[in-house]
């Protein structure tokens, strides 16, 4: 779209108030003194078309709308007047204190708002305000006095990208700062170490794992075995009680042992005192054997005296019979019995051949005439003579009072010893009697030793029978020593089986006590067994868990490792995709720029050689810039711009500039502002480039803001006409 | 009636892998801190019954501190029975956290065989079942059988009521009309449910205790209240200190970075310091800018972690003459061009959107950095 301004009106903006500029369509110089407004009045027209730019920024010289709230504080508002295509617009824009902005296109015809909703500029130019900014309001700038690259280098931004403050290298650059601070080189950067951190705590996961391994595996053994030893001590503890069961038991045992030991002593006692009391004392040995010796000597005396009596007895006896038979022996009778005994003894004489003569007769008989009647020849014989002598003899002795012949002859001659036995038996009586008397008196003394000696075992019993008395205290003695023994065997027992035995204590500990099932030394053994294996199971667990300590020391929390690792695991691939974004973005953007190299930079290097040829008078013919963007001017001898003097360099600029707003509003006329755009050409300089502007006045309207009058009067000196403005205050 | 807490998906341990190491390890705190305060709740109002139904524990890792605190603080309440059932996340078996944690006295937890614990002083038998793998193909509802219905029966047990086919114990409506039990504490899913009734049997998802991703917004917390023989009074008590907010911000409107940070913070006020939050950008922004979360604002009127999910794109306003004349405009024709080879959510296409937004970024002479990333 054609656009040419037709009239400014200031309401109120920056320092100008009610100021009214009317412009001409081709090249308007504005002359005026710094700080008159010039400046005011270019981003007034820019405020106008795209309103105000960088209100969020703090800095006043960053804020537009700060820089041009009016002095007196009022609403920024103006106007300007256009023809576009021919058609007559007004645009009006205001902008509060508050930053309330509005603006309208109001057709002049029919008094319409049109391009409602629009950006102004963007509608009228067919560009934002950027790149209105950067290609048609040349505000001050100038090329840096020294430093050829950059100049090239913004020459070449203004080729490709319409802003010489950035362009494809600042661009690149900028992106593979980031890149590279993502992933630099030799493994540098960001994501990198990320990986290392990952990659080191992923390996820290890997050696906890098997660390977890041993971990659980150490546990498992301490929990299998903290099991063992609860059973163990389970176990053990019924062992315990068992054993304690068996202590008690055994107290129980000695509690038993020592009361029945209490009890048999009582009784071996009472029947050892009940034995001591059937005697004075209890004889020993030498007192029994005494005693026995004593009676045995008692009952010899006795036996003796017995004896002696008996002989005494004899004695008297034996004289006695000796004085009877004395006295019964009558010798005279015995005499004249003697004497008859004597006659009779003839008288059988006599008779006897008879006898004999009837004896022979009897056998002549017998084997004479008959047998029988010898036989009874005989017997009536023999029986006849022998009554016959039988009588004469029988009858003698008898008469004298003897028994027989032998009596009367034993009468006769016993006499004279009978006489001689009576003395002799008195004799044997005395001797006897003394013998019985000693031995009485032997007797009695030995009765009496014995009687003592008894009494002392028996007090004053009486006493019938020595030996029997001896027998039963010897009886006695030996059941007393027996008992006594015992009694003795068994206090000894019960004193050994209380010797340092509190029994009160034993009877505490004995209890609740049961019988035991088993021996103690069984139950002991096991418990010996118990006591090895906890023993055993402690120092494994001991160990264990030092081992396990340790382990778990150097084994970080996985779960916080993991948590790690997958945070950095997503940060990492964030950053990744951003690295390929920035990779990217660089990659298409020099791709970009090798398109535009190659397409736009010999379209723009042509334009720009017409308006550098002008500039420079023609001095200067074939400028162009190659696709590495290079500048060189020269039609038969190239040479880079970067030799170029720097006036000469400000020309091929803003011949560039002017070549650059030609190409990209081809067809179209804009205003094209030029604010203090020439103070470092010098006049001479000028008076070409006031060629180059005539001739780009051809298409576009321009505006020039400077100070002094040189511009004008260069202008004037090259022919290009211009209008002098000035901004009138009402 | 007996007073009853119900907890499930405590998921101690959690990885928090979304957060920076420093933040994850703050997070695993707060959630020990929440299920504390869960337990004291519960010993405050003499609960007679405490259920933790699966995943307790997130995984097989956890850390000494968290088995140290679980064993301290059960240990505290021994007039309270604890039930535990193994989750998915936590099946009981070799190298299970429950193995290596010597609980108290009154704590019972149930592994793969169905059990059940008769508490004669309450009158109530506790039915459980838990798992001994990451999967259970069968219903943990179905198939008990209850041996005194006149006592108050409760069923601890994880489960899945969102699939028939569900590899994390598959529970269908039928499994609990037709179980007979007083109260079902279920857990697995993590939205609390409420509590929910069929045929006389009650049951719920306590949900998590507390928010651990942003699949898991809004306060969290655990389900108390009484159980009776055909009564059941159980409400909803929040234990999270923190929450997990997501939120898209349209901030097409923003003309540079400034508006769409104003935009931003107008969008989130009422999300402070104890709010996770996940900010979709979404807009088309005729300039490319960067925004950094800690660019959003700190302090205890932000959200103590922001992350940005950046779905804004930039489409520069460019003429045609600026399209075709210039660098930005030709580097955007190609990058739009090779972004329409890709599908919008593929790797390549969102590598391609932030390269446009990095490179007219740095193209208009803007910061290009994108990765404060979080202190790690």
């Amino acid at each position: 779209m054609n656009v040419r301004i037709d009239k400014i009106s200031v309401v109120s903006f920056g320092k100008l108030k009610n100021a009214v500029v009317t412009p001409t369509s081709g090249i308007n110089i504005l002359s005026a003194p710094n700080e008159s407004g010039k400046t005011t009045l270019a981003s007034f027209i820019k405020f106008v078309f795209y309103g105000f730019a960088g209100t969020r920024n703090h800095g006043i010289t960053d804020n537009e709308r700060k820089l041009y709230t009016p002095w007196s504080g009022e609403t920024a508002e103006g106007s300007i007047d256009i023809t576009a295509d021919g058609v007559r617009y007004t645009v009006h824009r205001l902008c509060t204190p508050s930053g309330k902005e509005s603006v309208e296109v109001v057709n002049r015809a029919t008094g319409k708002n049109e391009f409602v909703g629009a950006v102004p500029g963007e509608a009228l130019f067919g560009v934002g305000e950027e790149l209105f900014a950067k290609t048609l309001f040349f505000k001050q700038l100038t090329l840096p006095q020294s430093k050829d690259e950059l100049i090239a280098e913004r020459l070449r931004n203004i080729s490709i990208s319409a802003d010489e403050q950035v362009g494809t290298k600042k661009a690149v650059e900028r992106l593979k700062d980031c890149k590279n601070e993502l992933v630099g080189k030799a493994g540098k950067g960001i994501i990198p170490s990320l990986i290392r951190e990952r990659d080191a705590i992923e390996e820290n996961v890997t050696a906890n794992s098997e660390n977890r391994r041993e971990i659980m595996r150490l546990r498992a053994e301490i929990k299998s075995r903290n099991i063992k030893l609860a059973d163990n001590l389970e176990k053990s503890a019924v062992l315990e009680a068992e054993r304690e069961n068996i202590e008690k038991y055994e107290a129980y045992l000695r509690l038993c042992n020592i009361n029945r030991l209490a009890v048999e002593e009582k009784s071996v006692r009472e029947e050892y005192e009940s034995a001591s009391s059937a005697l004075k004392k209890c004889g020993d040995n030498e007192e029994l054997a005494y005693l026995t010796a004593v009676n045995t000597e008692l009952f010899a005396e006795k036996r003796n005296l017995e004896y002696l009596e008996r002989s005494l007895s004899e004695s008297e006896n034996e004289l006695t019979d000796v004085k009877k038979r004395l006295d019964e022996c009558d010798i005279e009778k015995a005499k004249a019995a003697k004497d008859a005994v004597k006659r009779g003894k003839t008288f059988f004489k006599i008779y006897l051949p008879i006898a004999l003569v009837f004896i022979a007769v009897t056998v002549a008989l017998i084997f004479a005439v008959s047998k029988p009647l010898g036989l009874i020849f005989s017997v009536s014989g023999v029986i006849l003579s022998t009554i016959g002598a039988a009588l004469s003899l029988k009858g003698t002795p008898k008469k004298f009072g003897f028994e027989s012949i032998s009596d009367i002859e034993k009468t006769i001659s016993e006499y004279p010893s009978l006489k001689a036995n009576l003395d002799s038996a008195r004799k044997r009586k005395e001797s006897a009697f003394d013998a019985v008397k000693s031995s009485r008196n032997k007797c009695l003394e030995l009765s009496s030793d014995i009687e003592n000696a008894i009494s002392d075992f028996i007090g004053d019993a009486e006493i019938e029978n020595t030996s029997e008395i001896i027998e039963k205290i010897r009886v006695l003695s030996a059941d007393i020593a027996k008992k006594r023994a015992l009694y003795e065997a068994k206090k000894s027992e019960l004193n050994n089986a209380v010797s340092g035995v509190d029994v009160e204590s034993l009877a505490e500990l004995a209890r609740n006590a049961t019988e035991p099932k088993r021996d103690r030394i069984i139950v002991e053994r096991e418990l010996k067994f118990y006591s090895d294996q906890k023993a055993m199971l402690s120092e494994l667990n001991r160990r264990d868990e030092l081992e396990l300590a340790s382990v778990e020391g150097r084994t970080g929390d996985t779960a916080t490792l993991i948590g790690k690792r997958d945070s950095l695991e997503n940060m990492i691939n964030d950053l990744t995709v951003k690295h390929k974004a920035y990779e990217t973005a660089i990659k298409f953007i020099e791709d970009s720029s090798d398109y535009m190299k190659s397409m736009a930079a010999p379209i723009i290097g042509e334009r720009a050689d017409v308006y550098f040829s002008t500039a420079t008078g023609g001095k200067y013919n074939g400028l162009e810039i190659d696709t590495r963007l290079s500048m060189t001017v020269g039609e038969d001898f190239r040479r880079s711009c970067d030799y170029l003097s720097a006036g000469t360099r400000d020309s091929a600029y803003l011949s560039l500039r002017l070549a650059l707003a030609d190409m990209l509003f081809e067809g179209c006329g804009v205003p094209i502002i030029l604010d203090d755009a020439f103070v470092r050409i010098d006049d001479e300089r000028l008076k070409n480039m006031a060629l180059a502007v005539g001739r780009a006045a051809e298409k576009h309207q321009i505006f020039i803001f400077t100070h002094g009058s040189r511009e004008a009067d260069a202008f004037s000196e090259s022919g290009v006409g211009f209008g002098e403005i000035s901004i009138k205050t009402n | 009636m007996i007073k009853v807490f119900h907890c499930a998906d405590i998921h101690l341990d959690s990885p928090f892998s979304l957060f920076s190491p420093r933040e994850a390890e703050k997070r695993r705190t707060e959630l020990r801190a929440a299920f504390t305060s869960a337990l004291m709740f519960a010993r405050e109002i003499k609960a007679d019954i405490f259920i933790i139904s699966g995943d307790l524990f997130d995984g097989e890792y956890v850390t000494r501190d968290t088995r140290d605190m679980i064993v301290r603080e059960f240990a505290k309440s021994p007039e309270m029975k604890i039930f535990i059932s193994a989750g998915n996340h936590d099946p009981l078996g070799a190298g299970s956290p429950y193995e290596n944690t010597e609980f108290p006295e009154n704590v019972y937890v149930f592994g793969g065989e169905r059990e059940v614990v008769s508490l004669e002083d309450l009158g109530v038998d506790v039915y459980g079942f838990g798992f001994t793998s990451k999967d259970y193909r069968q219903s943990p509802v179905a198939g008990w059988s209850i041996r005194d219905k006149s006592r108050i029966n409760i069923l601890v047990c994880h489960g899945d009521t969102t699939s028939a086919n569900s590899d994390s114990g598959p529970i269908t409506k039928k499994d609990i009309h037709d179980s007979g039990f007083d109260y079902i504490a279920l857990g697995h899913i993590h939205k609390p449910s409420g509590l929910l009734s069929e045929n006389g049997v009650y049951y719920c998802y306590p949900g998590c205790i507390e928010g651990r991703s942003f699949d898991e917004l809004g306060y969290r917390g655990a389900m108390c209240g009484t159980v009776e023989k055909g009564s059941v009074d159980m409400r909803f008590v929040r234990f999270s200190k923190s929450r997990y907010e997501w939120i898209t911000v349209d901030i097409s409107k923003a003309r540079d970075k400034m508006d769409a940070l104003d935009i931003i913070r107008s969008a989130i006020k009422q999300y402070t310091d104890d709010t996770a939050l996940r900010l979709t950008l979404k807009g088309e922004l005729k300039n490319a800018f960067l925004i950094l979360p800690n660019e959003i604002g700190r302090g205890c009127e932000y959200p103590y972690y922001i992350e940005i999910e950046d779905k804004t794109f930039v489409s520069p306003d460019l003429s045609e003459l600026e399209g075709k004349n210039t660098l930005k405009g030709v580097f955007c024709g190609k990058i739009r061009e090779e972004m329409e080879k890709y599908d919008a959510d593929s790797e390549e296409y969102r590598v391609l959107s932030l390269a446009l937004k990095y490179g007219i970024a740095a193209l208009d002479d803007r910061s290009v950095v994108d990765y404060s990333g979080g202190d790690r």
